[in-house]
């Protein structure tokens, strides 16, 4: 007697395909199309012209420079005296004191607060995950597995 | 700007995708048991095609590209919903697993198929099919359709291999019981 396993291979083997629907073939032409007539630009990084390429490379190289002398120029970390805070301290820019007093007041606040507080803000924050974790187990089980 | 290359590859594609079409489509349908999805699955599968079009024009493992394509993109999608569900699915098929003895498949039923040509097969099948709960109709088709071993399964959707061997075992008896009563509705319709 065959077994349940080889009776399913026997029926599924040398099945012919589903038929795809019939719009499927006019939707994917359709993309290919749109993507076709978009400018060099807004196609994905690997079909840019060469020079594009490397002119992104070099600008964003440039970019992350810049952002990163910034970053560490508004924590206060350039070292005074230097032509770069000599520069810095010349320009001012109005986003940029926003960020350093956001930075000192954070660091004032936690400073200040006590520990127990920190510590039962985590305790409580952990059960209530647990908590709802808990009771969504519990109504999985008891509405889904149940029926 | 579409180019004259651009063009005479459009045309080639559309014949490339006539071959095809049915091959991926039914692949991506019997896995998530939806038109809709496995439709946008085909598609996202064929513009894939397209950006390799050059390589896979003549080449006699186009369809086995396809093929593992199709299945990687419809288990990648099938992740992104199971993800969430998995915790308690596992917690579920626990309880089944620790009762699987390999070899139990009693009880053969007559799955109603003789005599009926392959089309007819094929629509009995794939609507039993797209009737099993996701977590069995996956690894059976995988296991049946893609001849995928056990240990494959199990890896790919991150589950363990008892839970795999009972989910088919499940999977497959619901299949022939589905399969069983709609050859006796049919038998019924043809008297």
């Amino acid at each position: 007697m065959p077994t349940l396993e080889r009776l399913i291979s026997d029926a599924v083997r040398d099945l012919p395909p589903r038929r795809a629907p019939t719009g499927l073939e006019a939707l994917v032409m359709q993309e290919i199309q749109r993507r076709l007539s978009l400018p060099w630009w807004r196609m994905s990084f690997a079909h840019w012209p060469t020079p594009a390429r490397w002119c992104f490379i070099a600008a964003s190289g440039a970019l992350i420079t810049v952002v990163a002398r910034l970053c560490g120029w508004m924590a206060g970390g350039a070292p005074s005296g230097t032509a770069l805070a000599n520069a810095a301290a010349n320009v001012h820019i109005p986003g940029a004191v926003s960020f350093k007093a956001m930075f000192s007041t954070a660091s004032v606040l936690a400073e200040s607060l006590p520990p127990i507080w920190l510590y039962g803000g985590i305790a409580v924050i952990a059960a209530t995950y647990v908590a709802l974790f808990g009771i969504g187990a519990a109504a999985y089980r008891t509405l889904y597995v149940g029926r | 700007m579409v180019n004259l290359k651009d063009s005479v590859k459009a045309g080639d594609f559309a014949g490339f995708m006539r071959a095809y079409q049915d091959m991926v489509f039914s692949t991506a349908v019997r896995m998530t048991g939806q038109d809709a999805q496995a439709q946008d699955i085909a598609q996202e599968v064929f513009l894939k095609a397209w950006e390799n079009f050059e390589q896979l024009q003549h080449s006699p493992t186009a369809g086995g590209w396809l093929k593992t394509v199709t299945t990687n993109l419809t288990l990648n999608f099938l992740s992104r919903y199971r993800r969430r569900w998995r915790f308690f699915s596992e917690m579920r098929g626990d309880d089944e697993a620790a009762d699987y003895e390999p070899g139990e498949e009693h009880a053969v039923p007559d799955l109603g198929l003789a005599g009926r040509d392959a089309d007819e097969r094929r629509a009995l099948i794939d609507e039993a099919l797209q009737r099993l709960p996701d977590h069995q109709r996956l690894p059976l088709v995988l296991y049946h359709f893609e001849e995928m071993p056990y240990e494959e399964i199990a890896q790919r959707l991150e589950v363990s291999l008892s839970k795999i061997k009972i989910d088919i075992l499940r999977g497959r008896q619901r299949l022939a019981k589905a399969l069983a009563q709609r050859g006796l509705d049919a038998q019924q319709l043809d008297a």
